[in-house]
């Protein structure tokens, strides 16, 4: 009889088929074993190992000090752990860092397709969305948003003339 | 249990439609989206998180093609309803296990749908049957176009759509096939296409997505590249990639059922028998008796079912579709009890 590959103690009752990496493996589980694995037990497994993983190592060796993004506080070596950014400007933060990392993944690092449609509307447009946005901001009393809308719109004035 | 009217709905995607709806089972699109003023979820905590979530629903019920869209609230959900939706394709194992405060909006037909605050802020979703990854994308693009006159977007010139995970940045677009390849795994031909795929900058998963398992032959064959390419080269380059798949599936089971004819008759058929009068089913076996018949269908064997009646068979026989249908939970031993009833009653 076949034991179970988790605890190698029960008899497997249970197969699992799993893709890691791009391969079909499989599992022969005990029903203990198999219900440890989760709520959805009979049909999930997560994976181990992402697909990241053999990227990631090696990321921060030549970068002795810490370096930490200003807009999340995530740390180049929690990266490296999780693989997961924790804010949009992180991209700017380990822009050097990364840029082996999305050259291997992509193979490129510019983007090329759509954009956001409010990047392509007009100036005009745009301040008027601001304004309304701004009246918005006044009304619900956030001043903070509001003078940030002021700033933008000012500017926007300036760059028509 | 807040889902039951989806019981009475036929999910869109099990449809037979188009050629060779043996193989090919649905086409998926699905781009990552992120607000560029908040943290990704992971990093936000609960009270952000409901902020961004709140913001965003907001904004949702602002686009009229979701105007008769169902939202539902992931903390209001029990584990069943979760994994119904899971086994319905409309949310992703990984939003089911999160403790994230977040959302999944559902449109007319479940066609289109939107996760909020899974790892990114939204997830927005096409789901069709047959190979159809073009109109499906332009749905989905449709509404994300809607929807970033409406959020501000984290985007960067150079980067494109900026992302929790950088597997995923760029476009931020996942698009996949759903397949169903029993010759090809059944003549251990599978491992070797997976290389193949990886090395044209594709991958394949389970039969729900990322980080699930195979069952009963069926893969979800889908891009890795996401940056650098455009949506539309993208969407190109798999349909080309699934062409040749369904291609050499269909040689794959011309040459194996010519070598052992009787051997495959009798496996089909006894597949048949197995669903027809098993008094206990597990969802495994199902499926892998499933797996037979869909492969006897494309072999011109004679069977008095159809692919959609199958696919129908395939989606209500699940765990959580049979607790759901029934209005109660039910332990493994009355699951397989249930199950067999279910599909008697079809057959
Ligand atoms: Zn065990
Ligand atoms: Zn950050």
């Amino acid at each position: 009889m076949k034991l179970c590959d988790i605890c190698k103690k029960n008899p497997a009752t249970v197969q699992f088929t799993q893709i890691i990496n791009n391969e079909v493996k499989k599992l022969n589980l005990c029903e203990e074993c198999a219900e440890k694995m989760g709520l959805f037990s009979d049909f999930f497994t997560t994976a181990g190992g992402t697909l990241l993983s053999p990227f990631l190592k090696g990321l921060s060796e030549f970068f002795e000090e810490e370096i930490r993004c200003k807009g999340c506080g995530l740390s180049l070596s929690e990266f490296q752990e999780t693989g997961k950014f924790g804010c949009s400007q992180c991209y700017e933060t380990f822009k050097t860092q990364i840029k082996g990392l999305l050259k291997r993944l992509h193979g490129s690092l510019t983007h090329k397709g759509k954009t956001p449609k409010i990047l392509e509307e007009s100036v005009e447009d745009r301040i008027r969305r601001l304004e309304e946005e701004l009246k918005e901001a006044v009304k619900k009393e956030e001043y903070e948003r509001a003078a940030v809308l002021r700033d933008k719109i000012r500017e926007l004035k300036k760059r028509k003339k | 249990m807040k889902l039951t009217s989806f019981l009475k709905k036929e999910a869109n995607w099990i449809k037979e439609k188009g050629e060779d709806s043996d193989i090919i089972v649905s086409s998926r699109i699905r781009l990552a989206r992120n607000l560029k003023n908040y943290p990704f979820p992971a990093r936000s905590k609960k009270e952000l998180q409901k902020k961004i979530r709140d913001e965003i629903i907001s904004k949702i019920k602002k686009i009229s093609y979701l105007k008769n869209s169902e939202i539902f609230l992931i903390e209001e959900l029990t584990p069943t309803d979760k994994r119904f939706l899971v086994e319905r394709h409309l949310i992703s194992y990984d939003l089911a296990k999160s403790k994230n405060i977040g959302a999944i909006v559902i449109g007319d037909n479940e066609i289109l749908s939107i996760m909020v605050n899974e790892e990114d802020h939204l997830r927005i979703q096409g789901l069709n049957p047959g190979l159809n990854l073009f109109d499906t994308y332009n749905i989905v693009s449709v509404v994300d176009d809607e929807l970033s006159k409406l959020l501000s977007y984290a985007y960067s010139e150079e980067f494109g759509y900026l992302t929790s995970c950088p597997t995923n940045v760029g476009t931020g677009m996942r698009a996949s096939v759903l397949l169903h390849l029993p010759a090809i795994v059944k003549t251990n031909q599978i491992n070797m296409l997976l290389e193949s795929l990886t090395r044209l900058g594709m991958v394949a998963r389970g039969f729900y997505g990322e980080g699930t398992k195979s069952l009963g032959d069926f893969f979800q064959v889908s891009n890795q590249i996401t940056l650098g390419l455009s949506e539309r080269e993208i969407v190109d380059k798999l349909e080309r990639v699934v062409k040749e798949i369904i291609k050499k599936e269909k040689e794959v089971r011309e040459s194996y059922y010519k070598r052992e004819k009787f051997e495959i008759e009798d496996r089909v058929l006894r597949s048949y028998g197995v669903l027809k009068y098993a008094v206990k089913l597990s969802y495994q076996e199902l499926m892998e008796r499933i797996s037979y018949l869909r492969m006897g269908i494309g072999l011109g064997i004679k069977l008095p079912v159809t692919i959609e009646l199958i696919n129908k068979i395939m989606l209500l026989s699940q765990p959580a579709h049979l607790e759901e249908r029934l209005g109660k939970s039910l332990n493994f031993n009355e699951q397989e009890i249930e199950r067999a009833k279910l599909v008697k009653s079809f057959l």
